[in-house]
């Protein structure tokens, strides 16, 4: 009999945790301690992560408010170029940096952006959500949630790199995913163990960061409200 | 005040601190002497800057930026460390990257803190770099290179992006697997030229290495030049192409032994036809005759005619009288892959079509019968 692996067993939390009636923060911190609670080794590796990129002050220098957001162009999930300067001419732009369609944070911010996606339109502004994964993948995260917003590639995380959000995942951290299943080379089309910081940025159509939040600690995510509320200032 | 000594060894001191953070000089505006203007200041201006506040509200803005851009893996450092590691001198890195030296050294310092181990050893006037820095080199290295890309193609992206892109294609490879990408590619570049060619893996890899090609689209290149890059792409099948009424064609799959009395057609310098036959005289087929055509769309006429059989791709549309059938015991599939040349910068243009190509998900432009079979290496 094999036992399953960590990202099977979690699998149950993930979809309890998307269809929790509950704020954004509380349905991931229940999923952070339902990690903790499955597997403590592996929740002690992730603080050791976390601690060390809060001391190196880790997306500290990300565009900040009053920023201009530097351009990008990426492929969608279906291989269309999408540049930042077309989104901003048909309105405010909510940019957010995910790590994959296998993380089980970014599938529960995913669906929790899906689910306000209407009142983001409503507002006049439009979603995209940035990760380092091929389209295959960008396709499957956006199935799963149901999205319409663009999933971009952000192939060898080249852009979170020039936006300071890039970080190197190391070995310790790297063999503890591995062994819970999450073997993120194949999704990225490189073996580099690269991953960008999470990190949500409301663009003006001026080109300019009207709200950011950018936190090493993966497992924290910009709340839906403050999201909202920054697009309708 | 000019002529102060423990003021001069004062402004001294900072300067020397601060270089390490601003290694291009240290500059402020000065704005009490000359309004607008920003350069290295005179003794003069400095004493005036300091009466008006000016060189305090300096002062603040650089320790604001200092404590703001204790980061980690920032683009800089990854040059400073690319540079190092090319000529294992700090002082020749430092002249190579245009910085000073302790602020080359400073920043190889974080990346290792942020990294949480050394990428090189120090002893005395030798530099080594360690195995966890050899490790590491080319991961950074492709992040720093996606990351300068990304700059190009966002500047030149409706705009630039006029260099012509030659494209070497391996013969087999159907338009219609690359048509989308090169619609896209027209889109984003509008003056983009683009020019294509076909050839056998030798002659893409010569182009590829001569310059005349940035961009080689094929399986395995069979040559060894350190600096030829490869990504895969997708799986291509191969069976031989048959007319419907040939002895073989009702068959489910051909056994190799079945080639040993067929007339095997190829075209020049197909490497899976070399395999084949090398195969079937290992079998003992000596006499197997082998013919040649120049181009594989010469093939179905030659096939329909009944003059031979010959290698085909599954996934590629056949006119009528004609199919593809598979043969066991020997596997007539290869990966094909992007292959670029190290080192050399690519224009715009091919950086955003190999990011298109790698980034792609190819099991849409695959076949019903091959769409689940994995693509994904």
């Amino acid at each position: 009999l094999t036992q399953p692996s960590l990202a099977e067993a979690l699998e149950i939390c993930t979809q309890h945790c998307k269809e929790m009636e509950a704020p954004l923060a509380e349905r991931l911190s229940v999923f952070a301690s339902d990690v903790r609670q499955l597997a403590p080794q592996f929740a002690d590796i992730v603080e050791r992560m976390v601690h060390r990129l809060k001391t190196n002050g880790a997306g500290a220098s990300a565009p900040a408010i009053g920023d201009v957001m530097p351009p990008f162009v990426m492929p969608d999930e279906n291989g269309h170029l999408v540049s930042l300067g077309q989104l901003l001419e048909s309105g405010k732009t909510v940019v957010t940096f995910h790590r994959g369609h296998w993380c089980p944070y970014c599938r529960i911010n995913a669906d929790a952006l899906a689910k306000i996606e209407p009142e983001v339109k409503a507002a006049g502004g439009q979603l995209v959500v940035i990760t380092p994964e091929v389209q295959k993948f960008s396709k499957q995260l956006k199935a799963e949630v149901g999205a319409d917003f663009p999933i971009l590639t952000d192939l060898d995380c080249g852009y979170a790199l020039e936006l300071q959000l890039a970080i190197k995942i190391n070995d310790e951290k790297r063999g503890a995913m591995t062994q819970a299943g999450w073997d993120i080379s194949p999704f990225q089309d490189n073996d580099n163990w690269i991953l960008p910081i999470p990190a949500t940025f409301v663009i003006g159509e001026d080109g300019l960061v009207k709200a950011r939040f950018v936190d090493p600690d993966y497992r924290k995510r910009m709340g839906t409200d403050e999201l909202l509320e920054a697009l309708g200032n | 005040v000019p002529g102060c000594a423990i003021g001069k060894q004062f402004i001294e001191s900072i300067e020397t601190i601060l270089s390490w953070y601003f290694p291009f000089g240290l500059f402020w505006a000065t704005t009490a002497a000359a309004p607008n203007t920003i350069g290295r200041v005179s003794p003069n201006a400095l004493a005036e800057g300091i009466k008006s506040g000016a060189v305090a509200d300096y002062l603040l803005t650089v320790a604001k930026a200092i404590v703001g851009r204790k980061v980690t893996m920032e683009l800089h450092q990854i040059r400073y460390f690319l540079s190092l590691s090319k000529t294992l001198n700090f002082t020749r890195a430092a002249e190579e990257c245009n910085v000073s030296q302790p602020a080359l050294s400073r920043a190889i310092s974080q990346l290792e803190g942020e990294l949480g181990a050394e990428l090189f050893r120090r002893e005395r006037s030798l530099t080594h770099m360690t195995d966890f820095g050899r490790t590491i080199l080319p991961e950074l290295r492709q992040c720093y290179d996606a990351s300068i890309n990304a700059k190009v193609i966002a500047k030149e992206f409706l705009k630039g992006g006029q260099a012509p892109l030659n494209l070497a294609l391996s013969r087999t490879i159907e338009m219609d697997f690359l048509s989308p990408m090169l619609g896209e590619l027209a889109t984003a570049f509008p003056r983009i030229e683009i020019r294509i060619s076909r050839g056998p893996p030798h002659e893409i890899a010569e182009k590829l290495k001569s310059g005349e090609a940035e961009i080689g689209i094929s399986g395995p290149l069979g040559d060894d030049w350190v600096r030829l890059e490869a990504k895969k792409l997708f799986e291509q099948h191969f069976g031989m192409l048959l007319s419907r009424d040939h002895r073989l064609s009702g068959r489910n799959g051909i056994e190799l032994a079945d080639l040993k009395e067929e007339r095997l057609l190829s075209w020049s310098h197909c490497t899976l036809s070399e395999m084949l036959l090398t195969r079937l005289k290992e079998l003992g087929a000596q006499n197997i005759s082998k013919h040649e055509v120049p181009s594989m769309e010469d093939l179905p006429e030659l096939v329909k005619a009944h003059f031979g059989v010959g290698i085909w791709p599954v996934a590629r549309r056949l006119s009528g009288g004609l199919l593809v059938n598979q043969v066991h015991g020997i596997d007539m599939s290869r990966w094909v892959h992007v292959h670029t040349v190290f080192g050399r910068r690519l224009s715009a243009g091919a950086s955003t079509f190999v990011g298109l190509l790698r980034t792609r998900d190819w099991s849409m432009s695959m076949p019903p019968e091959q769409q689940n079979r994995e693509s994904v290496h």
